[in-house]
Formats: C-alpha cells, structure tokens, sequence
C-alpha cells in the first residue's frame, strides 16, 4: 500500500506514482510525462514529498513502493509549481494565459486568430487543445513574477506537413524521446545548452535531409504548438470526431479523424488502435485528409457520348453499363479491383464475377500476395502450414530475423515493435541487399545481391544446424563473416519471429525465398510474419479461396495477357486503374474514387465512397479483422462499391443478386468463408476485431530450396542486378506521391540508389540522370549514393502504373546496364 | 654507473609548461652536456609542484634549493654558478612578499612548509611518465597488500574506518558507495574516475593526475578488488590534455607489469581501465551526465535514485569517485586507516587540496590537513592580500560555494562547517578576493556562469539561473528594484528544491551566502545606486580634485573617449557624458599629483565615495 494524501491505495504495479495518482484520481500536473516513453523529470511540475526522503521527488520518475508516504498538495509544492510554470512561461507566449479578460476573451475577442507569429493563445493554432493551458488551470496561475524572455528563434517552415516554432517549445523533450524510444529514428536532438537549449537536428538540418519519416509521432506528442500540422494550422476546431481504419498499408492502423465542415480536418493514430497503439505513419498520420478531400475525386457517374464522359444518373450508367458487358461472356470478362478493397466490396467482386460474368479472371491487385504464394509452396509439398505469428509477437521475441524489408519505410508499425524489442535486448538478424537499421548494435546484417535472399537464408540455416563446411555461394555475394555472428545470435534467443516482406515473393525467385524461409524459420523454431502491402490482401486472399475453391482463379498477369492478345474484351477495374498497363479492352468500366489517366480513359466511371464514407472491414498483414464505421457522408453520389456492383449485377442476372445493407452483407460472408466466421457474431454496428481462423497443418520437415545458382545472370553488357521495389504510394488509383506535394518530396520517386564505388566507376553524382536498361524494357532516374547498396546492385522504388516500370517490377530482379544520360 | 651527484627536478605541470618549463629544461640539459657535467647531474622532469605563481620551478636537490620564475637566459649561469661552481644563484631565489631577503631552501619557504602531503605526496620527487619512480616510492604496494592480505569486505571497512568522504564536493562517505555498490546484484560493475574538473579557478584534479597518475590507476584498481568490478573508465576533461597524455602512458606501462588487465600481480584478479575524454561542459562532471557522457549521448542528469550503484554506467552498478578520492585510496590502505584517521577533524578526515587563487601572494595548488583555519591557509600558506588591500572573502566551492568573508576566517575546514556558513567543500576551487570586489558583481559572475552552463533539461535551473542572472545584472547596473532581493531568494528556493541536479540545486549559493554576509551591498546597489567597492561601471564615476590637478594634461591625452577637458597648467575636468569609465586616468595620474578620484554614489553625496587613488598597482 501506498498513502498519497492521506489515502491508502494499493501499488499495483503502477510503474510511477504519477500513474498510481492519476489512476485514483490525484491530479498532479505535469508536462513531460508520457505513457510510451521513458520518464525524463524535467519539467519538475510533479515533485512530491515522500516522507523519509531528503529533496523532493518527480512523481514521474519514482517507483512506487510499499509503505511510502506521498504528499502531492502541500503549501510548498503549490508554491513550488506557480514559480516553475512562471519559469516556464517566461520564455512561452503567455499573454492569454494569465490574461484577466480570458473568461470572456471567446466572445468578444477582436483579435486575428492564427497570427503569423504566436504572441498569444488566441493567435495560437494549438489553442485548447494544449496541454500548457490545462496546466496553467490546474495549478491556479494568475499573474507573472518575471519578465518575459521571449526566445524569438527562427520557425521552421521548410519541411512538408508540420512546422517547428521554437518559441512556443517548453523543451519537455517527447519529441525527441518518442523519435529516439519509440520510433528507433533520432532525427530529433536537444542542442546547444542552457537558456539556449533547443530541439532541433543534427547540424541544424531540415527534417528532410535528416532521415526523418516524417511519421508524425513528434507533432502528435507535442504538448505546445511547437510542432505543429500546417494544414490544420488555419483551420477552426473541428466540430466533429470519427475513427477508421488506414488502408495505405496491410498493417492496419486504427486512426482518429477529425471533422468538421463534412470534411477530414485531420487523422491522428488512435491509442486504442490494437495494432498501432499510438503509432502511425506520414501516410495514415498526414494524407487521409489530402486523399479523401482531393479535388481529384470523382462525384457522379458518367459515361462516354462523343468521346466525352459526361454526367448521368446511376440508373443511366448502370443501364448502360449492364448492357455493355452483356455482350460478353466468360473469360472474355474480367474484374480487376485494389488490395485496398474492404472485405464486403471484395466479396460481392468475388460472387460477381462468378454469378453473374461467370469469369475466372478476377483478381485484387497487379501482384499475387504472399498468402497465395504460401499456399502455393504448401501445396507442392503435401501441406497447408498456418502462419500465425503476430506483430505484438515481434515486441516480445528475444530474435528477429528480418527479410528484404524497409520496416520503417514499409511496415512502420512492425519497425515500432522491433525497437520495442531491441529496447529490451532483443536482437536483429537482417537479411538481403540492403541494410536498412545499419549502425544499431543490436544488429547483425547478411549481406547478399538482389535476388539471392534465399541463398543468404539458406546459408544462415545450414551454418546454424553446425555446418561449417557448405561453401557460401560465391555468385551470392554473401559476406561469410557475419554468418557465423547472426548464427550465434539465433541459437541464443528464443523467443524468434520472422519477418518477410511480401514483395521478395514476386518473381521468379518468390517461392525459393518462401522455402528458405520456412527453413531458417523451423531451424529456430520462429514464427513466420509475411508483411504484405494492400490493406486487406490477406482478407481477400481467404475470400477468393473461398468462392474459387480448388485455385481456380488465375493471377493478375492473366487479365494483363488477357488484355494484351484481347482475348479479355469487358472489364471491371475498381480502383486498380494503375495495375492496368497500356492494353484497352472493347469496355471498360471504372469504378474508383479519383480521377487518373486510366479512368479518365474508360467508358463508364462510377464514383466510388472512400473508405472513410463507406466503412467496412479489412484484414491485416497478421490476420486481425478489424471492422470500421462510415465517418463521413459520401462524396457527391458516390456509392461503396458493394453497392455499386450489387447495383450492376441486378441488372444483370435480376433482383434476386446482391446486397442492400453491409450487416446482411457481413452475414453472408461469415456464412460462406470459413476463415471470417466470426464476422456476423459481433453485434451490428460495433467494429469487429478478431483473428481469422488458421486451418492447416504444419509441413513436415525442411524443404529443399532448389536453385541456388545465379537466377538473373545475364551478358557482360548488363553488370548490375536491380531490384525493384513497388514505390507503394498509392490509395486506389490516386498517386499520393505526384497529386501530395509535401509527399513527394519524401518519397523521391525514380530514385536509382547504387554503390559510391559503382558511381565512380560510371562517373554519376547524386542527381544525376541515368538510364536504366534490361534486355525486356528501360527506365530513367535520378541517382541516389549509398553504402548501404552492395556494389554490382542497384535498388529502385518504382510505379506499379507506368507500364516500363510495371516490367522491371514483375521480374522483381533484372539484369541491367545503368548509363548516364546527356541533356 | 654512479649515481648523480645533484637532482635537477623540473615542475612539468601545466602552469610551469605554460610559463615556458620545457625550454628551460631542453636548455638546462643542453648547458649541462656542454659543460661535461651530464654523468653528474640528473635532470628530470616532475608533475605539478603547486606553487605555480612562481613557475617555471626547479628543485635542486638533495639541497632542497628552490628557484624560480626561471627564464631560459637564465639557465647558463644558474648551471655556471650552482652546479659547477657550488654557488646557489641568490637572484633566483623565492623573497616572501613580506620580506626582502631570499629564502633559499624549499622546506623554508612559508607556501610549502604549512602543507601536509597525502595526495600530493609524490609531487616534485617523481617523474609522472615513469613508473619505476612511483614504485620506487612504495608505489603498488598497497594493490599488493589488497590482493594478498585483504579482503573485498576487509578492503571496504578499512576505507570506512579511515572515515573517508568524497572529494568531489558533497562528501558522500567513499566506504558506503563502495559497499552499496559491492552489494548490487550482477556480475557486471563499473568503476569511475571523475576528472571532470569544471569549476572556474580549480585545477587539483589535473594536477594529481599529470603529477601521480599511478596514484590514481592504484586506488581504481584497489576499488575495483573491494566493489568487484572488472572495468574503469577515467573520465577527463579534454581539455586537459596533458592528463590525458600522462595518464594515457601510466596505463601502459601498468599492462606492462601486469598491473592491469588479466590476472595482476600474478593472482586471479581481472580489472581494466579506459581512457574517456569529457564532451566539454560543466554539467558533465555531475555522476549521472557523466555517466551518459560515457555512454555516448548527451550529457543529460538524470533523477536519482536509481543511484549509480544500484543502476549506473548501462545500467550496471557503478561507483563513481572524484580523482582525488581515489588518490587517497592506495596510502590509507598502505598506512592503515588509523594513521588517515588521525588527520582531520571528528567527521572529515585526512586532507584537502585546494587550489589558492585570486587576490593572494602564493596562488598555488596546496594540500592542507582537514581542520585547519581558514586564515591559516590564506595568511601562513597564501602570504596575505597583495598590495595591501584588506582581505574580503574567499570563495570556495566554485559556482556551487559560496562566500565567506573576514569574521569568519578562523572558520576551520571540514564538511560541515562549510556547509553551515553557506558555502560548501565542493572540489576545492578558493578563489581569495580582497576589498576591491564587489560581492554583487562576484555572485553575478557566478550566476552568469551557471546560466550558461544549466543543462537545458529542467525547467527550474534553465530558466532560474537565467532570471537570478538578469536580476544581478539590474543591480549592479543601478537598476535594482525594492522586490529584488526578495525576488533573489524565492528563485534561490525554487532552484534548491525544485532542479533536476546538484548544479541546480547548488547554483543559488554563491547569491544566498553574499546575501547572508554583505547585504549591505546589495542595499547599497538598490537603494543608493552606490558599489561599495567601485567596481560596477554603471555606479562608479571618476573626477579630478581641481586643487589637486597640476593640468599636465597626461590623462587628457590618453582618454579613449576625449571625455578630459582642460589646458596646459589648468585644472581638468572629466565630462560624465562621453566618460567610458575605463579607469586609464587614474592610472596615468602620477603619484605625486594623485589627482583622479573615483567614487560611486549619489553626486550629492560624495562621501558615499572613497579615493582610490593610493595603492593602486
């Protein structure tokens, strides 16, 4: 028992008695304290006396222990916390704070709000919503006992999405500590010293040429205005609040939005997100807003007279659309619809196309996922293995292998937990082209070219089962030195997680790296965690298997054959309009939310509600459904494309097909999928949030990985290996990148990353244009330098869009000739 | 080979080496050789002897003749006169400043003969580069006497009966930290060596370590068989660099005769040490900043507990020590605890070193036995105020102490009695200051000085500091206001009980004990817009005494700022409106004429001033 106050309350295992306080109900006011991070006791606002001790004590940096006597409300703390909060404001725009005409300041006030330059909290666009403020409130300040001393530093505005004013910063450090413990970055840093501490980077660079993600943990752990989101900055309160589920990535955030005037003022990563907790990244955290409320989205169905597309009624073009694909039958047909599809649009996709275009080509994404992929490789050898590992696993495993992936780029919330782990002593066994945590101690990096990961794992597998003797292939590129090192590593660490990323499973080299995998996997008794890309492809990975029980479907890369020879005459392309290449058929209809030269190239465009007008359910990269609401009315008559398609069908194969209500929809399915049977149990209206079920035996024993030769050697005249990555930037057919300036600079797409060694060799400078050459296609870039890329390889981030870099992107690896271009 | 007839030891301490000691001691080899005398005569170089005022410095021995302020050109004839013809060189001889007549032999002289050597007892006599010389001084024996005869448990209650306490300021007893740290749980432990010497004025830590490195590896190591640790670190400032020389060749040659490293002196006792060098700010001499130094990040404090014994250098146990706590280590061990004991007062034992400086003859490093009187160490070992001003206050602790004045000079030195009038031991900065300084101004300085060295971490010492500054500085412009004072002391509180570390908590001491002594000042600042001692520019104003004046026009000419009107063989006359206050007229004003006169105060007032003209310098 602890006595706080004079109450006896029990410990129970509060890890401060700021915690213990707050959870019985004792305010203590504090302004460095936050629940994630690390207790910094510098604010001094929460010192308490504990009998028995000599000095005050930060309630936010003591333990609890039994039998202590804490004081939180005597004569001195409370004259204690008015001179430091006086300290404080002295350097913070306080002029409303203790101004005697605050109460009435709301309506009257006659100022300008949000001033160029804060002066006050009237101008401030952090105003009530600050935890100053509140502090300011709870410990009674009226007046000021020192002069100001107004810092007058520069404001930061050259970075996208969010400015730092140093002046209104009152150094409580979470940025920096949320960037450092929490984010694993660093970017953020106290400099200087004293009166002149502040946070900045190092050198004082722009966020932008400091590594930053800009993932937006900083702004939101800000208690000031002094890291703050500059579109929301002009903006008034929002009036309204609502929550979704991100859909730019298969991790499947839970995020916080904020409404006001029918629009998405902001969305904030929510604490209660199971996956996230808290975290998020720039996508989920800055684009929402600019996605949902482009300019570019489409409002009203059209259709195409005289070459135009012009603005009809639904009946109209669904009529007409309804007609157009009546002529075809079959595999003439073809649907093609985003990974970032909810499982109620995908299902009433799946059930279309075989009811009622009784088409085998359908397909949710350009790429078949890595679910499709593993069930392929279990197939071939007798078995289904589930896979079950979860990304709350990764915090608590001892070892992490990871595989190919950018975690913090890619799978951001996946890296959180990494750093979690590491925080703890866990350690990293990274393996592929790239070492992307490089510099951290706690990793150990196998490096190997493109397209040789499974030779790499297998390798680490084979030196781990105590063979010493099997050669590292040499063609392999793999440094034997750190074999031995990460296999130390891995026999020590139980429990261990694999991590995969999705995209080593396109190409040719896909399911050796799956077997390599399970290989290692087994040899450490790991689980496995694929990290895929599309939202919901895991949910739509168990829906296609089980309306095409058997395989029937075929893959992507049949609709664009299709497409190319024109056997494929109709097609229904919802939001993929980018996975579409440069092949037309004789119809097409475009369901999507934006506008995009694919779309604007159909025949039919119906508008499509984005996923914050439709709600919906989506399974993420671990298999947890989660389900979320509507938060806001569709855009002009747009429609879910549940709905849309329900619609067409109708008119197609008659009133019986189809849904009307999403609950009935949800019935449906957890009826008719085995794995979302959980689905209807969850009372209607509330969000589900469950794991789907894992049916399946584990395989039987190691598989042989096959091949391990060079997979893309080609001529001298091609010397590097690229390895193309999906620049992955995009919400259906909206390309964040080039339509979300702050974004694009970011992202640098068209980058071409090499060796300095490399870039001696081809006299490049960083910036430099180069044309990039396999035998089958061509791409030009800009170059990027980096030690992190071995040399003979290159790295791309490329557009699933373009059709050249659709090429370069199928293979995964090509063989390539990088040549500087002359203007 | 015989042994030499005379020792030449040659002060290579960082103030000697500054004033030139390693071109005298070239030139003295060289004129030796050329004189044939080199079998004869032993020239070597020795750590810091303490008088540095007098620097460079040279010992003969085994006379004991100390000479001093040596200059190259002075070299042939002092090897000429003494070493070949056995005639010591009167000239360049240490007078006492109350004397006239020189005071040849070392043992004579007033500076060293007050002193009592624990720490600092193998200064002068060994080269800090060889390590032969300090074991020939019974050196390592001690780490012998641990490993064989001790111990870990035995080690600790001899520390703790010898009654030793931290060096580094706060006086935590060394046996306590040892034991809590040997009783920490985990196989892992650190050792520390905090040589961040920060203070303004204070160079003991740097002395010890360029003049007895071994001293130090010693005590480290013996510590380290007590707490059970396997690793040290010597944390110096970088700003030393000699130190950091000299204590990098003292680890050396320590492997070399397996001193350190696996199994030392032939037992299965382990222990290493390491070299880091301080990152450069004030704040990293605090254990817990240190410590993150160390680590590799920002020299941040952190709250405490977890104290560093229980989760320290990454989290491990760790005791970290002052280096002249460590120093102390090998001699009680050596000597036994009852001999350390028997020096000092009932609760601080042993001796201090202190480095003496400010307004007094023999600024120095001294090492003084705890108990001794204030004005033993400035009237006996300083040789008193120069020029004949009155004695004020002397400053001890740094920017954590704080002042003392006159009536308090029969004060002794220990823990407690320091803390008790305000001030504290803190590393042994004492700065002496004489009547032509302003208590204002000085804690001002302090305040200013702490301002820029707050951390930034928590609020109350970043901003306190800063806001006390600005206060101080108001005042000693002339722009105190009634609440000021007041104001002074409600910071000073917020700051003891609300900070982060000791710098904050302690950063008030040096306004709260000028405060406490010479209020008066203040008042006379706020009130008067008067500075008592004449030093604040802004509320002092000079004058020329018409009947004094014999208009030679020698301050006319050289005032900066054509502030001096007057002609030939006219009286002149100062114009306060172009006047910079530099001073420079009273300076050139001859002796004879001493016309200029400096006051401060009310214009009405004018005997609020004192003329300052005599005994200027």
């Amino acid at each position: 028992m602890v006595t706080i106050d004079g109450r006896a309350v029990p410990a129970d295992g509060a890890a401060t008695l700021l915690e213990l306080a707050r959870r019985n109900g004792i305010v203590i006011p504090a302004l460095c304290d936050h629940p994630d991070l690390k207790p910094f006791t510098g604010c001094r606002l929460c010192l308490v006396e504990i009998e028995g001790r000599n000095g005050l004590a930060p309630a936010c940096g003591t333990k609890p222990e039994d039998g202590m006597v804490v004081r939180t409300d005597t004569e001195e703390l409370r004259g204690l916390r008015r001179e430091i909060l006086g300290l404080i404001l002295t350097e913070h725009p306080h002029a409303c704070l203790i101004c005697a005409e605050k109460a009435s300041c709301d309506d009257l006030k006659s100022t300008i709000r949000k001033a160029g330059e804060v002066t006050g909290c009237v101008q401030c666009p952090n105003n009530r919503r600050c935890d100053l403020q509140d502090v300011v409130e709870a410990v009674g300040l009226t007046s000021m006992t020192y002069p100001a001393a107004f810092r007058n530093l520069e404001v930061r505005r050259g970075d996208p999405f969010f400015e730092r004013d140093p002046n209104t910063c009152i150094l409580c450090g979470k940025c920096v500590r949320v960037c450092e413990e929490v984010r694993g970055n660093s970017v953020l840093t106290f400099a200087f010293r004293g009166g002149s501490t502040v946070v900045s980077t190092a050198m004082e660079r722009p966020l932008l040429d400091s590594g930053c993600r800009f993932c937006g943990a900083c702004v939101d752990a800000c208690p000031t205005a002094s890291l703050f989101e500059r579109a929301v900055k002009s903006q008034p309160l929002p009036d309204g609040t609502g929550e979704t589920v991100c859909p730019f990535c298969a991790q499947g955030c839970r995020l916080e939005l904020g409404l006001g005037n029918g629009r998405v003022l902001f969305s904030r990563p929510s604490r209660e997100g199971p996956v996230n907790r808290g975290q998020g990244c720039v996508r989920g955290r800055f684009l929402v807003r600019e996605t949902v409320g482009s300019a570019r989205r489409i409002t009203e169905p059209r259709v195409r007279r005289d070459g135009k597309l012009v603005a009809v009624a639904w009946e109209e073009a669904l009529t007409e659309a309804a007609a157009a694909f009546g002529r075809f039958r079959g595999d003439q047909t073809a649907v093609l619809f985003s990974p970032e599809a909810t499982l109620e649009d995908a299902f009433v996709f799946y059930v279309f196309a075989r009811d009622v275009l009784d088409s085998t080509l359908i397909a949710g994404g350009a790429f078949p996922s890595v679910w499709a992929k593993w069930s392929e490789l279990g197939r071939r050898h007798g078995g289904a293995f589930p896979l079950r590992a979860t990304l709350a696993d990764i915090a608590s495993a001892e070892t992490i292998i990871v595989v190919g992936a950018d975690l913090a780029v890619d799978h951001p919330i996946a890296w959180v937990r990494v750093v979690e782990a590491m925080n703890r002593g866990a350690r990293l066994v990274t393996a592929g082209p790239v070492s992307r945590s490089a510099g951290r101690s706690e990793m150990v990096h196998i490096e190997c070219l493109p397209g040789r990961e499974h030779a790499a794992l297998d390798a680490l597998a084979k030196r781990l089962e105590g063979d010493r003797k099997s050669p590292v292939p040499e063609t392999a590129g793999i440094h034997a030195r750190n074999l031995g090192k990460a296999a130390e590593v891995l026999a020590a660490g139980k429990p261990a997680i694999l991590l995969l990323d999705s995209y080593l499973t396109a190409g040719p080299e896909g399911l050796r790296v799956l077997a390599a995998s399970w290989n290692l996997a087994r040899a450490v008794g790991a689980g496995i965690l694929p990290l895929g890309r599309g939202a919901n492809e895991r949910g739509i990975f168990e829906l296609e298997r089980a309306a095409f029980p058997g395989e029937r479907t075929k893959p992507a890369a049949f609709i664009a054959d299709g497409l190319e020879t024109g056997t494929v005459k109709a097609l229904v392309l919802a939001g993929a309009a980018r996975e579409l290449g440069a092949a037309r058929p004789e119809v097409l209809v475009a369901i999507d939310t934006h506008w995009s030269p694919q779309v604007e190239a159909a025949d039919i465009v119906l508008p499509s509600a984005a996923f914050t007008e439709s709600g919906g359910t989506f399974v993420n990269t671990e298999g947890r459904v989660q389900g979320f609401g509507a938060a806001l009315p569709p855009a002009g008559s747009a429609l879910p494309d549940w709905r849309i398609v329900s619609l067409l069908g109708r008119k197609m194969k008659g009133p019986d097909f189809g849904f009307d209500d999403a609950p009935g929809l949800r019935a449906r399915m957890a009826a008719s999928v085995p794995a979302l049977s959980d689905l209807a149990t969850g009372p209607d209206g509330t969000a589900p949030s469950f794991f789907i079920r894992e049916t399946g035996t584990d395989l039987p024993g190691e598989i042989p990985v096959g091949d391990s030769g060079p997979g893309s050697a080609a001529g001298p005249e091609y010397p590097f290996v690229l390895a193309a990555r999906p620049s992955g930037v995009y919400y259906r057919s909206f390309d964040q990148a080039a339509e979300i300036r702050g974004f694009g600079r970011l992202c640098k797409p068209g980058q071409i990353v090499i060796n300095p060694a490399d870039a001696v060799r081809l006299r490049v400078k960083r910036g430099d244009l180069v044309e990039v050459a396999s035998p089958w296609a061509s791409v030009d870039g800009r170059v990027e330098i980096s030690a992190q890329v071995p040399e003979g390889a290159a790295e791309a981030r490329l557009a699933v869009g373009k059709p050249g870099e659709w090429d370069f992107l199928r293979r995964r690896i090509s063989p390539v000739a990088i040549r500087r271009m002359t203007r | 080979m015989t042994a030499p007839r005379l020792h030449i030891l040659v002060c290579s301490g960082t103030g000697c080496v500054a004033g030139g000691a390693f071109r005298v001691r070239e030139v003295l080899s060289r004129e030796i050789k050329a004189r044939g005398l080199d079998g004869e005569i032993l020239v070597a170089p020795t750590g810091c002897q303490g008088f540095c005022e007098r620097g460079p410095i040279a010992i003969v021995q085994p006379d004991g003749v100390f000479y001093q302020r040596l200059r190259e050109e002075d070299v042939p004839r002092l090897v000429e006169e003494h070493f070949l013809k056995g005639r010591p060189v009167r000239e360049l001889m240490y007078v006492p400043p109350k004397g006239t007549s020189p005071v040849p032999k070392i043992k004579d002289i007033d500076f060293f003969k007050h002193q009592r050597l624990v720490v600092l007892r193998n200064r002068g006599r060994i080269d800090p580069e060889r390590i032969d010389d300090y074991i020939a001084y019974d050196g390592y024996e001690a780490l012998a006497k641990a490993l064989t005869e001790l111990t870990p448990e035995g080690i600790i209650a001899e520390i703790s009966a010898s009654g030793l306490r931290g060096r580094g300021g706060a006086g935590f007893p060394t046996a306590l930290k040892w034991a809590a740290c040997r009783r920490s749980p985990g196989a892992m432990k650190y050792l520390i060596v905090n040589g961040d010497e920060g203070d303004p004025g204070a160079f003991m830590d740097r002395s010890v370590l360029e003049a007895d490195p071994h001293a130090v590896l010693e005590g480290l190591a013996i510590g380290a068989r007590a707490v059970g640790a396997a690793k040290g670190f010597l944390y110096i400032r970088n700003e030393y660099p000699l130190a950091v020389e000299r204590v990098a060749t003292a680890i050396g040659q320590a492997r070399d005769y397996g001193l350190l490293g696996k199994g030392i002196l032939g037992t299965d006792f382990d222990f290493d040490v390491e070299v880091v060098r301080g990152a450069g700010a004030f704040v990293s001499g605090e254990e817990t900043a240190l410590m993150a130094s160390v680590e590799g990040r920002r020299a941040y404090p952190r709250q405490r507990p977890p104290y560093p014994t229980d989760q320290g250098l990454w989290g491990k146990p760790t005791v970290i020590n002052n280096v002249e706590t460590w120093a102390n280590v090998p001699s009680i061990i050596l000597r036994g605890a009852a001999w350390f004991a028997s020096m000092g007062t009932a609760s601080s034992k042993g001796t201090k070193v202190f480095s003496l400086v400010g307004k007094i003859n023999n600024t120095g490093l001294v090492e003084v036995p705890m108990g001794i009187t204030l004005r033993e160490i400035v009237e006996n070992i300083g040789g008193g105020v120069p020029g004949g001003r009155a004695f004020k206050a002397v400053q001890i602790g740094g920017p954590s102490g704080g002042c003392i004045p006159s009536a308090l000079l029969d004060l002794t030195v220990d823990y407690e009695s320091l803390k008790a009038a305000g001030s504290m031991m803190g590393s042994g900065g004492m700065i002496v200051m004489d009547e032509d300084t302003c208590m204002v101004d000085i804690a001002r300085y302090f305040l200013e000085f702490t301002r820029g060295e707050s951390c930034g971490k928590c609020a109350p010492c970043r901003m306190g500091t800063g806001q006390m500054a600005e206060i101080l500085g108001r005042i000693v412009r002339g722009e105190g206001a009634g609440e000021d004072i007041g104001k002074l002391e409600t910071l000073a509180r917020t700051l003891q009980r609300g900070s982060l570390c000791g710098l904050g908590q302690t950063a008030p001491n040096p306004v709260l004990t000028t405060l406490r002594y010479f209020r008066d000042e203040y008042e006379a600042h706020i009130r008067e817009k008067r500075c008592p001692a004449l030093v604040c520019k802004d509320l002092i104003r000079y004058t020329i005494d018409a009947k004094a004046c014999v208009g030679c026009r020698l301050c006319a000419k050289k005032c900066p700022s054509a502030a001096i009107e007057g002609g030939n063989k006219k009286a002149h006359i100062i114009d306060q409106a172009k006047c910079v206050k530099c001073g420079i007229c009273l300076d050139v004003c001859p002796p004879k004429v001493r016309a200029v006169r400096k006051f401060s105060g009310p214009a009405e007032a004018p005997s609020g001033g004192r003329p300052a003209a005599e005994g200027k310098e």
